[in-house]
């Protein structure tokens, strides 16, 4: 059947209608001026068709900046055709050849590039014969022989011969950019960067060896945003072409998160990867062994899976770089569920055969894969609330997995001691002593000369009041590691304890023993001692055992009492005095009622000071565990006195002592934290919208829960000030607010959550603002904020009582914008403040 | 850091390997000429000295800050830097470097 042949209908082109060329050339003219070269040499084109002899100037102009901008924006074959063009239509070629030089750069053709800057390299201004040169260089034309003979010198490492060369270069020539640039090049292959720097620093901005120079950054390490070609430079730069090619698509895959793309990019081209090797593909085989490390859960769950693939289902594996790398990167992330657990069982052959291929096999690493495990099975103690202490143990089946994979790693290699130490330490988690204890022996027989297990040893035998074996071993472990702080801190703490045991037993052999003890402590008190460890605090603590265990040496106590005052300020030195007397007092002969020290007297206002205070607080923390939790009575009367004498002539300047106390306080019971709530709202009277201030009276219970309002405003006032320790509070303080828990991203808080967050404070006050006389609760509302204050106290308030109510009433007429007290429902403290529940969420600038 | 490309060791080096490049690069790279590349010497030994510390950081025990990258060219950059004595390409390597 014969071919129907389509009938091909031309369309004829209207042909162009004849214009004035006076408005051509207007419009063509507007078009170049409004930078739209392209537009405007269609217009000239036209009239150079009409009158060439006219328009040919204006038209060859106007094309060669269609020219150069083809160029600048990467069109270089578009550029080629109108150079062709010009030519064409006998355009003087003195005006094409730098632009002809540069399209024979960017289309890579070397020989064109030569031919066109030959000429140029010699008459053309600065720009044109730098360019030219350039394109001689890369033609490797035998104008460029002196460079080209340097570049070869340098790339064989001959620094001198190179030197040689570039001699022949004069400071006038138009290669002279390119004798800075091999200098440049030599200095950083002779590892000298600052002498490179120096000369790339120098080159002609724009010529080609300027541009170059960047890629030595990226090998020196300054890769951030840096582009493709820079990839690629770099990579030829480091010898390595196949890395060339992938590298940049890899690097663009990653990016994209597109992470298996990225991994099977640098396969291609037969690269040297995965491997082991000491080489860039070595170090990319083990930047995707540990990528897991760096990525999200999300991130990790695409990852693995598709890691796993690699491997083929069903069929035997080859042990290999490959199977290693997804073994270790799959079982680290596979602790966890059943189903994993049986995936892991399946891999750890896998993985260990695999290693013992590439590089021989080895039972330490055995030993420590499985403690590698053993760490990520250990359980963590769950934290449950920021600012509470308290935290929810694991249970001790789940330590067991960890337990097992120590026993393994201990079977594995026994001369690795991390494993023994780590089961140690999870024995003490769980208190099994009798297994810790037995463990320890075994380890002390097999490691006699390893510090940390003599460590270990040393304070398992203090803690069983073993002082001389203890000692014994720390000594040992000290002789090994002379300067180890961890081991020199527990040895005076061994020490002590033992000069105390001494003393308390009585008798003049013991006590020869515990003086001899306290001498040696005097010997190694530290640079930075802690807060009872310093040279006065020993000699007090000496003297009160001297004077409790032997009167006769009653002068000698009295003597170390005195020489203690050097560096104790006189009320720290009597409090712990007194409270040393309670400590050791109640079980010696004398007993703490005819201990003197006891009795304190209560502080004078004068001369208690918030700093003292705050020693005395924090050594009172570090001593309360000697009573067993039993606080005897004059001591903590003492304390609160003392506290409350320091706060009563606060200054604004106290403030940051005053947040270093109350913090300390904050885990330390009720009493505790009632005194520093007072301190704060003394604090606050000073600086009534100091953020973290503000944000501990929250904590504290003293101020009632704010309003997001508030906290916006709290956290508005400590960026303005800049004060970090205030933001960090406050956010954390938001994190622990029911509210802001209850709520999702773009929620507005629940009103059941406000209510109950606020429920518990309301009950308390309720029954204040029921019992006040009729109209009292409304007048309170035309006072100031002291005035109300005093005004509920004279009606029989507590203070502190006094001071929320004065606080709640302040807030209600901030939020209801200072209603009239009329206006207010009576028995409702939180009815009908609309801004508090509906506040946005908390926008923190962290 | 790379320890292995810093001392110039293969990845199975021994200690006594690692021990001996260390000397020979100290002593090529005295402290007081060259304190930054001392610097350099000393961690990457630190990081390798032992089987322990070679084995720890093979496994992902230890190191890890200064091994972890957020990108392929991050780590290859890294291998890069800890190059102490870096080498010329050869001479079409670097025409290609030129014309790229």
């Amino acid at each position: 059947m014969a071919k129907r042949k389509k009938r091909r209908i031309k369309r004829r082109k209207p042909a162009e209608a004849p214009a004035n060329p006076e408005v051509v050339l207007r419009r063509a003219e507007g078009q170049l001026a409004e930078g739209n070269p392209k537009r405007a040499r269609e217009g000239f084109r036209r009239l150079f068709k009409l009158d060439p002899d006219c328009y040919r100037d204006r038209y060859v102009e106007v094309t060669l900046l269609v020219i150069e901008r083809a160029l600048s924006e990467g069109r270089p074959k578009e550029a080629r055709q109108l150079l062709n063009h010009l030519e064409e239509i006998g355009t003087e070629p003195s005006q094409l050849r730098a632009l002809q030089t540069k399209a024979a750069v960017e289309l890579g053709e070397p020989g064109a590039a030569a031919e066109a800057a030959a000429e140029l390299v010699e008459s053309g201004d600065e720009a044109e014969r730098i360019e030219a040169a350039d394109a001689l260089v890369l033609a490797r034309a035998e104008q460029a022989g002196a460079v080209c003979e340097a570049i070869s010198h340098l790339c064989r490492g001959e620094w001198d011969e190179m030197k040689a060369a570039l001699q022949g270069i004069g400071r006038r020539s138009p290669f002279a950019h390119w004798r800075l640039f091999l200098r440049g090049c030599a200095a950083y292959y002779r590892a000298d960067p600052r002498e490179a720097e120096r000369c790339f620093r120098r080159l002609p901005p724009g010529s080609l060896p300027a541009r170059k120079s960047g890629a030595f950054k990226v090998l020196e390490g300054d890769w951030q945003g840096v582009d493709e070609r820079r990839i690629t430079e770099a990579c030829l730069l480091s010898g390595e072409p196949v890395l060339a090619k992938l590298l940049p698509a890899a690097q663009g895959r990653w990016l994209s998160k597109r992470f298996m793309d990225a991994y099977r990019v640098l396969k291609r081209e037969r690269a040297p990867f995965p491997c082991l090797e000491v080489s860039p593909w070595g170090q990319l085989t083990r930047f995707f062994q540990l990528a897991d490390m760096e990525m999200t859960g999300r991130e990790k769950d695409v990852w693995i899976p598709a890691l796993l693939k690699l491997l083929p289902l069903g069929g035997r594996v080859e042990p290999g770089c490959e199977s290693y790398l997804v073994c270790s990167a799959a079982l680290r992330e596979m602790v966890g569920g059943w189903e994993e657990r049986s995936i892991g069982e399946l891999l750890w052959p896998l993985y260990v055969d695999s290693r013992e291929r590439l590089l021989g096999s080895s039972a330490r690493f055995v030993a420590m894969s499985h403690f590698a495990r053993a760490l990520h099975e250990e359980p963590e103690e769950f934290i449950v609330n920021p600012f509470w202490p308290g935290s929810m143990s694991p249970s001790p089946a789940e330590f067991e997995p960890a337990i097992r994979a120590l026993k393994a790693a201990i079977d594995a290699d026994p001369s690795f001691q991390d494993a023994p130490l780590k089961l140690l330490s999870v024995y003490r988690r769980l208190r099994r002593r009798s297994e810790a204890n037995r463990l320890l022996d075994q380890m002390t027989k097999r490691f006699p000369d390893s510090k940390e297990v003599l460590f270990e040893a040393g304070r398992a035998c203090l803690d069983r009041k073993a002082h001389a074996k203890g000692l014994k071993y720390l000594g040992r472990a000290r002789e090994l590691d002379p300067v180890d702080p961890g081991i020199r801190a527990e040895i005076r703490r061994g020490l002590r304890e033992k000069a105390v045991a001494h003393f308390r037993k009585g008798g003049e052999a013991q006590l020869a023993k515990g003086r001899g003890a306290f001498e040696e402590l005097l010997a190694s008190v530290p640079h930075h001692p802690g807060p009872d460890e310093s040279r006065g605090f020993l000699l007090i603590q000496w003297s009160v055992l001297e004077e409790l265990a032997n009167g006769s040496e009653a002068p000698l106590a009295r003597e170390k009492y005195a020489e203690s005052a050097s560096d104790v300020p006189p009320d720290v030195a009597q409090f712990y005095r007194a409270v040393q007397h309670e400590v050791f007092g109640a079980g010696s002969r004398r007993g703490r009622s005819t201990s003197p020290a006891v009795r304190l007297p209560a502080p004078s206002p004068r001369e208690a000071e918030l700093s003292q205070a705050l020693q005395i607080f924090k050594l009172w923390m570090k001593l309360e565990k000697d009573f067993d939790g039993a606080a005897p009575i004059p001591v903590m009367f003492w304390i609160e006195q003392y506290a409350r004498a320091a706060a009563r002539k606060l200054r604004r300047e106290d403030r940051g002592l005053v947040l270093q106390l109350v913090t300390q306080m904050r885990h330390a019971g009720r009493f505790w934290e009632d005194l520093a709530g007072e301190i704060i709202l003394k604090q606050l009277k000073k600086d009534r919208r100091d953020p973290h201030l503000q944000c501990m009276a929250w904590i504290y219970g003293q101020r009632p829960p704010p309003t997001p309002a508030q906290l916006q405003e709290a956290v508005a006032e400590a960026v303005r000030r800049g004060d970090r320790d205030a933001l960090e509070a406050i956010r954390r303080f938001e994190e622990m607010l029911p509210q802001a828990r209850a709520r999702r991203p773009g929620e507005p808080p629940p009103e059941e959550a406000v209510l109950d967050a606020d429920a518990g404070l309301d009950g308390v006050l309720e029954e204040e603002i029921e019992g006040m006389p009729e109209g009292m609760l409304d007048a309170l509302f035309e006072f100031s904020h002291d005035e109300r204050v005093e005004e509920l106290i004279e009606a029989g308030v507590d203070r502190r009582q006094a001071e929320i109510i004065a606080d709640m009433i302040e807030t209600l007429l901030e939020e209801c914008g200072g209603a009239p007290p009329g206006s207010r429902p009576r028995g409702g403290t939180r009815s009908g403040s609309g801004p508090r529940r509906g506040g946005s969420q908390l926008d923190l600038p962290f | 850091m790379h320890p292995y490309r810093t001392l110039n060791v293969p990845f199975d080096a021994d200690t006594e390997t690692v021990r001996k490049a260390y000397l020979a690069a100290i002593r090529r790279y005295p402290p007081e000429r060259e304190p930054e590349r001392f610097r350099l010497i000393s961690e990457a030994f630190a990081a390798i000295a032992t089987e322990d510390d070679r084995l720890k950081r093979e496994i992902g025990l230890a190191g890890n800050a200064s091994d972890r990258f957020d990108s392929p060219l991050e780590a290859v950059a890294a291998y890069w830097r800890a190059d102490l004595e870096p080498e010329p390409p050869g001479e079409d390597d670097f025409h290609a470097f030129l014309r790229a």
